[in-house]
């Protein structure tokens, strides 16, 4: 029986989870899950947890900031780098979690909901969606990603 | 949210390594939040472009980063690299023995014209 998380199941993929009740840019290694029909909430995966290691500051941009797609919704500080989060959809900031600003650790330790990072007000998130990955192509796309880093598992 | 980010670097130069890495972080930060980020090296500063200079440096006495490592992060992130004319002269450099990555030459008047531009803002290290 898989793992379950809430009402999902969990997809393991090279010892990193990923819940699928949700949409995924394995490139961006960022989630996205409808809120309601034009909100939506972005986080990092389990797998950019894993490359991280450690958030050490989460900074989002303003709340109001209209942000095209493939660019930054705010920005990671890790212990040797500055990461930025970039969204695959167009959209306005409309919230951050500003528990995850006073303490970036609830990124580590749960990324697909307490974690999250920002809220996204989307103009045709049933279009948008479909250039995202889901349900069983969620796991060949982090497969390759993972490749692609030479990440060979994460250590539990 | 402003867009644009002048860095000048006037007082960092490879005599003073432990200053080394900061604005190239904060430069790297910026340009990962989408800011067109221009980094202007004068006076002394100008040597951190010499070709084998910034690869041997480090900015303290554990860190294992050098400071090109550092400028490259900035680089990577999308900040463009601007070397003082006046500097070069000085110093003896040309395009042949700075690094590749510097972006072409931008001295005084290029970095004032950003102070005096409202959409612009500066930092000077």
């Amino acid at each position: 029986m898989p793992e379950r998380h809430g009402k999902a199941d969990m997809i393991a993929v090279r010892g990193c989870m990923f819940p699928d009740d949700r949409c995924y840019d394995a490139r961006k290694n960022v989630w996205l899950k409808s809120e309601d029909s034009n909100v939506v909430l972005l986080g990092a995966t389990s797998f950019g947890v894993a490359l991280a290691s450690e958030f050490l500051a989460f900074i989002p941009k303003p709340i109001g900031t209209l942000v095209e797609a493939d660019r930054a919704v705010g920005l990671l500080e890790l212990a040797k780098t500055i990461v930025s989060v970039r969204t695959p959809i167009a959209g306005e900031i409309v919230a951050f979690n500003q528990a995850a600003v006073a303490d970036p650790s609830i990124i580590n330790a749960d990324p697909y909901e307490d974690g999250w990072l920002v809220k996204l007000k989307v103009d045709n998130w049933g279009g948008a969606k479909r250039s995202l990955v889901s349900g069983s192509a969620i796991a060949p796309a982090f497969e390759e990603a993972m490749r692609l880093e030479n990440f060979e598992g994460r250590e539990e | 949210m402003v867009k644009r980010l002048a860095v000048l670097l006037w007082a960092t130069n490879p005599e003073r390594p432990h200053l080394c890495a900061t604005p190239f972080v904060h430069a790297a930060a910026a340009a990962a939040m989408d800011v067109d980020v221009e980094i202007y090296f004068t006076s002394q500063s100008v040597l951190l472009l010499a070709r084998g200079v910034a690869d041997h440096i480090y900015p303290g006495p554990t860190q294992r980063q050098s400071v090109y490592s550092f400028m490259q992060e900035a680089l990577r992130h999308g900040a463009k690299f601007f070397a003082c004319s006046m500097a070069m002269s000085e110093y003896g450099l040309s395009a042949e023995n700075m690094i590749p990555e510097v972006a072409g030459v931008g001295g005084a008047a290029a970095f004032i014209g950003r102070c005096l531009d409202e959409s612009w803002r500066t930092l000077t290290y």
